[in-house]
């Protein structure tokens, strides 16, 4: 919910109440004012026909639409007043009325009461109209609150709006433009630090990046060096069988080498997060992977099948999805039995690698870790895996391995 | 053909020299930026292979001022850094291939032969070695002009032998070639011998005079004389 509708909410719910209460309290101050009022003035006309009764006249005001004046032979033990209904000519019906009973003296000395009862219909008018009056302006007040606060709001909170607009475009490797000064000191605060985070991000990353490329250089090129020379060494004509047998541990020792500082630059990118998503054919990269694997496959009569449900949706830099799924193949196929099988499922949310083979004697746990073998004289860099890790943590994908009764079961999925 | 070489390390530069000009190429180096502008500038090649990091500039600028004055001109970047940033940008600015450092030197040619049969012939240039011949562009290799039928991988093994002809070619290059990244998982050699095998099946039922001669303990040599 956004902040603004929260602020609205919440205005609302506090004005429904007030405004019920307000309107229902006001009503019954009115009717009390209009009530007093009425009271004295019925009292002040039982008055003035008790004085009357008093001085021996018995003649009673003429009955009026709106107002009845009786003497009772009674008794009466003080002033009373009380409400009634009774039926009304004028109105055709019941309606409400404001009664007095007066104790005096009659014109024969004896007890009397005098009752007075006055139509109260215009007045309950009344009383309602200035209910309604009152739950009207507080209305309009909380409507204008309503009005202004949101109007304050959008204004207020435009700088933190374009604030989190520029964040949500921050591109470690592309420039930026600073957070602007705001006239709210705590935008201002929040924006120097934000400022102050990417820089260190961004040069962080240029660092990281400058550093690998350089270690890239320093390493690789020897490396080259090495290749090359060995390349023109083999053309020597008449190299011995001691000679090609130096040579061959040569390559051999180049390559791996050559491997290992690969995988672990490549590792040190992926860290440094320099490669941006995109859709991936999934299928099409399973296909050529496990083609170029199908040789291997052939002579270890291992069985490949893929199976796609549905079109996978996975994001990931290309280079980063081929290496995930030729190293997830590759185990798959090295690390199975003569005869064994390898399936493949695609699924929209991801894939599963599953593969028969021995069971490990690594503990499944630090199968991830670097440079981990399950055999520690193989030649593999120990690298692959922890590899489609780091790919795995840095894309927000899941990746578990699990191993039962000889089938090994790796799944990659993306993370709720 | 005719070739410059843009790199400042001396031995590799000595290596790839002299193994292009085994191959009959004419090399000229250069060995820093303004020396690879000048020469640019200058002349024209065939193809230009360029390293990015150079002293006193960048291979990236080589490779602009090479699209805009000589835009027939094959460009192949060999580089070190092998951040993704420079292939990309390599590639946008014109270069028409990106080989990482180190590289065995079979694929260097294998690569300068495909590019400049792309540049100068449309790729349309068949290789006729007696009774074999290839068609790179159709994939089509014919012996006594009777077509084999080859597998993809085949096809690019074959391809590679002839590109390399009369050199020998360690297994691991020609691993590396045909597996890519997962030469390592083939390490048992006798997976490419069994490769070797089929495909040199294949070409002497069609009548083919075997060429391929294996060089013990190192790897294999396509000869012609």
């Amino acid at each position: 919910m956004k902040l603004l509708h929260r602020t609205a909410l919440n205005h609302l719910l506090l004005a429904i109440p007030l405004v019920v209460i307000g309107t229902v309290a006001g009503h019954y101050a009115v009717r009390h004012a209009v009530n007093d009022e009425l009271d004295e003035q019925l009292q002040h006309h039982a008055e003035l026909i008790a004085a009357r009764l008093a001085a021996g006249e018995s003649e009673l005001p003429a009955e009026a639409p709106d107002q009845f004046v009786q003497v009772l032979p009674e008794r009466s033990t003080g002033i009373a007043f009380r409400d009634t209904l009774l039926y009304n000519a004028a109105e055709e019906g019941v309606i409400p009325w404001r009664m007095v009973r007066y104790p005096a003296v009659g014109v024969d000395g004896g007890p009397a009461t005098v009752v007075i009862a006055r139509a109260t219909v215009e007045y309950e008018d009344l009383v309602t109209t200035v209910a309604l009056v009152i739950g009207g302006l507080l209305l309009l007040v909380f409507l204008g609150n309503f009005l202004v606060d949101r109007w304050l709001n959008t204004r207020l909170w435009r700088p933190f709006h374009n604030t989190l607009d520029q964040l949500a475009h921050f591109q470690v490797d592309a420039p930026r433009n600073e957070l602007p000064r705001t006239g709210i000191t705590e935008f201002n605060a929040m924006n120097g630090t934000l400022n102050a985070m990417m820089a260190k991000l961004q040069r962080d990353f240029t660092a990281q990046k400058r550093f690998s490329e350089q270690a890239a250089h320093e390493l690789q090129t020897p490396l080259a060096v090495m290749q090359g020379k060995l390349d023109e060494l083999i053309q020597m004509p008449e190299l011995g069988e001691l000679e090609a047998g130096m040579i061959e541990v040569l390559y051999r020792a180049r390559e791996r080498m050559g491997r290992t500082v690969q995988n672990m630059l490549l590792l040190a990118r992926i860290g440094n997060m320099e490669y941006a998503a995109a859709p991936v054919d999934w299928q099409a990269l399973f296909q050529d992977q496990a083609a170029l694997l199908a040789g291997l496959m052939e002579r270890r009569a291992v069985h490949f099948q893929l199976h796609v449900d549905k079109r996978c949706e996975l994001r990931l830099h290309p280079v980063l999805a081929e290496l995930v799924v030729a190293n997830l193949l590759r185990n798959a196929v090295q690390h199975n039995h003569e005869g064994g099988s390898i399936n493949v499922r695609i699924g929209s949310e991801g894939f599963v690698v599953t593969n028969s083979g021995p069971t490990l004697n690594v503990d499944p746990e630090r199968l991830f870790e670097r440079f981990t073998k399950g055999d520690p004289s193989s030649e593999g860099s120990g690298l692959g895996l922890s590899m489609v890790k780091e790919v795995c943590d840095n894309a927000g994908l899941r990746l578990e391995y699990t191993e039962a009764a000889g089938v090994h079961t790796v799944v990659v999925h993306r993370t709720r | 053909m005719k070739v410059l070489l843009v790199e400042d390390e001396p031995e590799l530069r000595r290596s790839v020299l002299a193994y292009l000009h085994g191959e009959g190429m004419v090399v000229e180096v250069a060995r820093d930026f303004p020396e690879a502008m000048d020469k640019t500038g200058l002349f024209t090649y065939d193809a230009v292979l360029v390293d990015i990091t150079l002293p006193k500039g960048s291979g990236l600028d080589v490779v602009r001022q090479l699209r805009t004055k000589h835009p027939g001109t094959g460009i192949i970047i060999i580089s070190a850094k092998g951040s993704l940033d420079d292939k990309v940008r390599g590639l946008e600015l014109g270069a028409d291939d990106y080989l990482a450092k180190p590289f065995h030197l079979p694929e260097l040619v294998a690569r300068l032969h495909a590019l400049v049969r792309r540049k100068t012939f449309n790729g349309r240039q068949d290789i006729v070695l007696d009774e074999l011949r290839l068609v790179p562009e159709d994939k089509l290799v014919e012996v006594h002009g009777e077509r084999v039928e080859l597998t993809g991988m085949q096809f690019d093994l074959l391809l590679f032998l002839v590109a390399n002809k009369d050199r020998v070619l360690s297994r691991s290059a020609i691993a590396e070639h045909v597996w890519g990244d997962h030469a390592e998982a083939m390490d048992e050699h006798d997976l490419l011998y069994s490769h070797m095998k089929n495909l040199r099946k294949k070409l002497t039922e069609h009548g083919w005079q075997d060429r391929i001669k294996t060089v013990y303990g190192i790897g294999y040599r396509f000869t012609t004389t």
